[in-house]
């Protein structure tokens, strides 16, 4: 019988402490997996998607606020700008790109997002495509026609809803698309306000015209309609003002300047305005994660003393049984067992409770990512990816395997040291 | 494989920073096939004789012969290997492997001896039911009685067919029916497998089996 043969009759003799040393190392594996695979898709989310923006134009408040209400979709617009600042940005000569954001609509949990044809634009990062069809899965962009946008502002700026023959057209992101069922040639009825369901009804229908490539990233799950169709809703006559002034008003415009010093032109120009203000969607977003990083770095440290103390209690159990098992030990060296089979069979004894744990952790850990996704896009407005495996499991799962080695090295040097003539002879030295 | 010990002194140091002589054996064979009873009192150094024909313990002096190979002179492991594969051991407690079931703790004795796996599973349910215990095979120490244990036990220290087998006060542990039979499958056993047999034992019944008796006297 090999030394693995006794290990394993070993722990089934006394299977449910050995469960449960186990478990304790699996649940400690566990979180710390766990907060591992949040951390890493926390990144992703808010990491990826920003790249390529540059600059976000909108209301002074919070510049966090901004960014992520305009990038990422969670939390509320800071408020409105006049919609000459879009017009004015547009000609600038630094601007390469401004694409007009106006936010606050949803459509069945999906945030609305109304905005032109520079939206599709090839040089606005997402989808990432060299052209406007690379962009789509199905169907095109939307235009704005400039005569009837011209018209429903001048409407908002009176108080009134400008009407129009045509439908506005919508184009909707990946995840929308496959969600709700919606196909190119759907018509779909917006409903006012983020998340309400029961809000009032605009009477009036988009045509959906595209549904964009998956990204990967919040674009996947927002429905972008035309500007003017946005203007045209009804219950935006007195909404969709800048307070004070009475102009049509914008959440944001993102904008991407020219190459070279231009970025720092805008910043410093537009940084000058008090009616609006300027985010770094790259800095914003940083500095963001450099806050919940020390805050995730504190519940690791957390998790990674868990594990430790479990393999701790690895270490008393295994070396609690082996004191009662001296006999036993010195028995298996009388019938001829050399000492480093009793050394294998103790520390592998101690082995196999840590790494069946840990495998049992990093199972539970994908598990836990799986069941809790819900909450998380609840709360942190994305979907954590449960089955991505990551360079950091194998490298937790071999530290705790060398953990659970030297764990298991101190019970089993003790009783690779047994002296068999004593174990076996208790009273012979009285 | 005639076992010869020559000269064999055992001493430990005493309470009071003295010597105590727990062996002192001038000249001692055990033929083949051969069953040497060992007695004396409590503390004269039986279990210690043992150890030492077993190559657990060192004497501090003299040479242990199994055949010409010197067990006391050679390395532990080598003597862990000679125990493995030439010496049987019956212990005066029960010690079977409780982890293990009665064909695993007597095969073990012959994987440890270079069986393999296969064979010595072969062997050890062979022998197990000519010892009357073909339908304990599967059960482990713990569901047995005190007797069949140390019918599993003897198998233990036979089924390799040792040149020699040593048992440290077999019945110690048994009531007397127990005892009788146990002495008795003993004897059988070490018949069955060849081996020289050296007992030590207070039981007077085992002088029945024993075909020459030593005593040794208290240190
Ligand atoms: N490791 C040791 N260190 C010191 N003294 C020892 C050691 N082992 C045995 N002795 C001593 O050697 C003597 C003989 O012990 P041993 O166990 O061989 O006697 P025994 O004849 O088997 O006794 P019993 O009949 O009680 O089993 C005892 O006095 C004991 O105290
Ligand atoms: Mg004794």
């Amino acid at each position: 019988m090999t030394a693995l043969g006794l290990i394993l009759r070993n722990l089934r003799l006394r299977r449910l402490s050995s469960v449960l040393t186990s478990v304790g190392v699996a649940l400690g594996v566990m979180l710390v997996c766990a907060i591992l695979l949040l951390r890493a898709d926390l990144e992703r989310h808010y990491l990826g998607p920003q790249e390529g923006y540059s600059l976000v134009v909108g209301a002074p408040g919070s510049a966090l606020q901004l960014v992520l209400n305009t990038i990422y979709h969670v939390d509320q617009s800071p408020g409105l700008i006049p919609v000459s600042v879009w017009r004015e940005l547009d000609a600038h000569p630094s601007t390469r790109l401004a694409v007009p954001y106006a936010v606050g609509d949803a459509f069945r949990g999906f945030r609305v997002v109304a905005t032109t044809e520079a939206f599709f634009d090839p040089r606005f990062p997402h989808p990432a495509a060299k052209t406007t069809a690379g962009k789509f899965a199905a169907g095109g962009p939307f235009a704005v026609n400039p005569a009837e946008l011209g018209a429903a502002l001048d409407a908002v700026a009176a108080g009134r809803t400008a009407e129009s023959e045509n439908p506005g057209h919508a184009v909707v992101g990946h995840d929308v698309a496959r969600t709700l069922g919606i196909r190119v040639g759907d018509r779909i009825e917006p409903t006012h306000g983020v998340g309400s369901e029961q809000a009032h009804e605009h009477e009036q229908l988009w045509e959906v015209v595209g549904v964009l490539r998956a990204t990967g990233t919040p674009i996947d799950r927002v429905v972008l309609i035309s500007l003017d169709s946005f203007y045209r809703i009804p219950d935006h006559a007195g909404g969709a003002v800048v307070p004070g002034s009475g102009e049509p008003g914008l959440s944001a415009v993102v904008l991407t300047p020219k190459a070279g010093m231009h970025k720092t032109v805008l910043l410093t120009t537009l940084n000058k305005r008090p009616d609006i203000q300027v985010a770094s969607a790259d800095r914003e977003i940083r500095r963001l994660l450099g806050i919940v990083g020390r805050v995730d770095r504190l519940f690791l440290w957390v998790a990674v003393l868990v594990v430790l103390i479990a393999i701790m209690s690895v270490l008393v159990s295994v070396y609690a049984t082996m004191r009662g098992r001296r006999r036993e030990i010195a028995t298996l060296r009388a019938i001829g067992a050399p000492r480093s089979l009793v050394f294998r069979v103790v520390a592998g004894e101690a082995l196999l409770l840590v790494v069946a744990g840990a495998l049992a952790g990093v199972v539970l850990g994908h598990g836990l990512v799986a069941v809790s996704s819900g909450a998380v896009e609840q709360a942190a407005g994305f979907s954590p990816d449960a089955l991505g495996f990551l360079w950091e499991e194998a490298a937790v799962l071999l530290t705790v395997t060398l953990a659970g080695a030297a764990a298991g090295a101190i019970p089993a040097l003790e009783a690779y040291r047994t002296d068999v003539a004593r174990a076996l002879n208790p009273g012979g030295t009285t | 494989m005639a076992v010869t010990l020559q000269d064999i002194r055992l001493v430990y140091p005493g309470a009071g920073g003295g010597e105590v002589t727990v062996l002192d054996l001038p000249h001692l064979v055990v033929g083949d096939a051969e069953r040497l009873c060992v007695v004396g009192p409590s503390g004269s150094g039986k279990t210690s004789l043992l150890h030492i024909i077993a190559g657990i313990v060192r004497p501090t002096a003299g040479k242990v012969l199994h055949g010409d190979v010197d067990i006391a002179a050679l390395a532990e492991s080598d003597r862990d290997r000679f125990r493995a594969r030439h010496i049987g051991y019956v212990f005066q407690t029960l010690n079977l492997l409780p982890a293990l079931t009665s064909t695993e703790n007597v095969a073990l004795a012959l994987t440890l001896a270079g069986e393999s796996k296969r064979t010595a599973t072969r062997r050890a349910v062979a022998l197990l039911e000519r010892m009357g215990l073909g339908h304990r095979l599967d059960a482990r120490p713990d569901t047995l009685s005190t007797g069949e244990q140390q019918r599993v036990a003897v198998a233990r220290a036979v089924v390799k067919e040792p040149a020699l087998v040593l048992a440290d006060e077999p019945t110690a542990a048994l009531d007397d029916g127990a005892a009788a039979s146990a002495l008795e499958v003993l004897r059988e056993a070490v018949d069955l497998a060849g081996s020289a047999l050296v007992i030590v034992t207070h039981d007077a019944r085992a002088r029945g089996i024993a075909t020459r008796t030593l005593a040794l006297e208290a240190a």
